[in-house]
């Protein structure tokens, strides 16, 4: 629900047809059936300067994955707050953490109204798990969150994502200082994670590369994906203990196995990792 | 005559299928084409008597028939063959291996063997794994035994229903077909009239019931359901029975693999589209498709385009509609009002 009280207000969603959804057109890349032809648009312009962009947005997708295993396996974190739950794909957040500890609390948070739609429907399926409307960039929002609140014990290690998400808020208040916000309201032992797009700056073909990308994102259909830096990423998890390997491009954080061939330079144009609150 | 939504149809009693404005003013714009479907899947009907579980396999006939067709598409483009020489190579036309290729006919062992030749495949294992998908295409499913009252179309709807990973659905005059409770079923069957309540009728309702098995199963679909606030207050059968369907609601809801959301009154009356059920399948083969009901049979949509604009409107409905734990609670008060 987002408006909607005066008996006037008929169409509560408007649906304009001429712009992307963030969230279809990640679910275009991955090989979803749930978008439509503007976001499929948006992935057929990407990839005139980034052939690869369909393997780029897998890479957020199993580093979200990979991440998840580490913290509910070796980590042993039981509590998930997953900023951008997006539209439910074949493997989430909560299917990959209960594998591992069956009771482990999710909570998703997105303000979407389709994603929410979605997500009642398809990704909601049993108590330990739960979607909360609120402005992910606004922290308060979240933190103060009435469902938040209940299902997540703020006295205990809680794992915190913004993956893939901040590079497509570029609003007046500073990503860091977001996290800041976010981070300050964990308790110790807790686990920040994020991924973003990343502008190398070295060598000069991939910075020159990342930055033809995030033009060819900002005139598509979706008008959104911001490229930073490393320095700038970085103090988005200022005050944290990075765990092994640190910031890295998302393919390389701990790959599930060898590689044979080098990477696509596209998949360098990404940052990821997880840090650890002293 | 049975159909996918509330409706079991009597042919001595019509009753009023609405086709939405949206559709029409797709139609008015020209950009919805339709087909209606008189493609005579039930034709296909030449191997053994399958009993009850058959249906219970991944993919229908109906679906492995869409993939074969699929496959040997992409096959005969690679071999930069024509559908012409490919049809004058099975002793056919064009317009053949077109519906073969849609998946909208049966295909004969033969046929697909010379075509496999034709498109150079000459590996006896790989010849022979498309050769038993056209076998297993041309087993019959379970609805086959009632034939005589399910319609073609809606055999078609039953084949690809059985596939679906995912059922979404429309309906703004009965409880879906799936959620029905057997005497809500039997109430629309015989149009509530006991001289009605034949045995055409309680075969009608086992199919109805049938149908619900596969909800139940262990790699069942999700079913996203969403109606029309009226079905509620809607006595269908009378109110004793109207409740025990509540109720029955109520207790599917629980099953995480069911998702109801009802749209109140103040947003439903601007919707104005008519009932329809989406399919899809977690095959990328499949596209997913839409059924829409009329009096005549059913129109089939499985071009992007078309079943694009349904998506688009099943998303708006999703958003405008109760949210699933909303609907919960407007199912409990409709419980307790039904009760008093």
């Amino acid at each position: 629900m987002t408006t909607g009280d005066a008996a006037g207000d008929v169409m509560r969603f408007g649906i304009d047809p001429t712009k992307s959804s963030i969230a279809r057109a990640y679910d275009a890349a991955l090989g979803g059936k749930d978008n439509y032809e503007v976001d499929r648009e948006v992935l057929r312009q990407l990839q005139a300067v980034a052939p690869a962009i369909c393997d780029y947005a897998w890479d957020f997708r199993n580093l979200l994955i990979r991440i998840t295993r580490f913290l509910a396996g070796e980590a042993g974190i039981t509590q998930f707050l997953d900023c951008g739950s997006g539209l439910p794909t074949a493997e989430n957040t909560h299917q990959v953490a209960q594998r591992f500890e069956p009771d482990a609390q999710v909570v998703y948070i997105d303000n979407d109204p389709s994603v929410l739609a979605h997500g009642r429907a398809l990704l909601v399926e049993n108590e330990a798990t739960v979607l909360v409307e609120a402005d992910i960039f606004d922290p308060r929002q979240v933190l103060d969150n009435e469902v938040v609140r209940k299902h997540l014990d703020f006295s205990e290690p809680i794992a915190l994502y913004q993956m893939a998400t901040l590079h497509h808020y570029n609003g007046q208040r500073s990503p860091q200082s977001i996290m800041a916000e976010y981070i300050d309201a964990l308790p110790s032992g807790s686990y920040v994670a994020i991924s973003h797009y990343c502008d190398p700056e070295t060598p000069e073909e991939l910075h020159k590369l990342s930055r033809d990308i995030e033009r060819a994102f900002l005139r598509s259909p979706m008008h959104s994906g911001w490229f930073r830096t490393r320095a700038e990423i970085g103090a988005m998890l200022a005050g944290l203990e990075l765990v092994e390997p640190g910031l890295v491009p998302c393919a390389d954080w701990w790959p599930d196995g060898p590689r044979l061939k080098p990477l696509e330079p596209e998949r360098l144009c990404t940052l990821g990792g997880v840090g650890r609150k002293p | 005559m049975i159909s996918p939504h509330g409706d079991a149809k009597p042919k001595a009693l019509i009753c009023a299928v609405d086709i939405g404005y949206g559709f029409d003013d797709a139609l008015a714009q020209g950009t919805v084409k339709t087909r209606f479907i008189p493609w005579g899947f039930g034709v296909a009907v030449d191997g053994p008597d399958v009993s009850g579980g058959a249906g219970a396999q991944v993919g229908s006939p109906t679906a492995r028939r869409i993939i074969l067709g699929a496959r040997l598409r992409r096959l005969r483009e690679a071999a930069e063959i024509s559908r012409g020489e490919a049809g004058y190579a099975i002793r056919s036309s064009e317009s053949k291996i077109s519906r073969l290729e849609l998946g909208r006919v049966s295909f004969k062992e033969r046929d697909v063997a010379d075509l496999l030749t034709m498109y150079g495949v000459t590996d006896p294992e790989r010849r022979e794994a498309f050769l038993e998908m056209v076998r297993q295409s041309n087993q019959p499913g379970w609805w086959h035994r009632y034939t005589d009252l399910v319609a073609d179309w809606f055999q078609d709807y039953l084949g690809l229903e059985e596939s679906a990973s995912r059922i979404q659905t429309w309906e703004q005059q009965f409880v879906p077909g799936l959620l029905q409770t057997e005497d809500y079923a039997r109430a629309i069957a015989t149009r509530g009239w006991a001289a009605l309540a034949t045995e055409r009728a309680d075969r009608q309702v086992a199919v109805r019931l049938r149908r619900q098995a596969l909800l139940a199963r262990p790699d069942a679909p999700k079913l996203w359901a969403v109606i029309d606030e009226s079905v509620l207050h809607r006595p269908i059968g009378g109110r004793a029975l109207m409740l025990a369907q509540i109720e029955h609601l109520l207790e599917l809801t629980k099953r995480p693999n069911i998702t109801l959301q009802v749209v109140p009154y103040q947003y439903s009356g601007y919707a104005a589209e008519g009932s329809f059920t989406m399919l899809r399948f977690a095959e990328r083969e499949l596209p997913d498709v839409v059924f829409i009901e009329h009096l005549c049979g059913a129109l089939y949509l499985d071009k992007r385009a078309e079943t694009e604009l349904y998506s688009r409107v099943f998303d708006r409905l999703t958003v405008d509609a109760h949210t699933p734990d909303q609907t919960r609670q407007l199912l409990t008060k409709a419980r307790a009002e039904a009760r008093v």
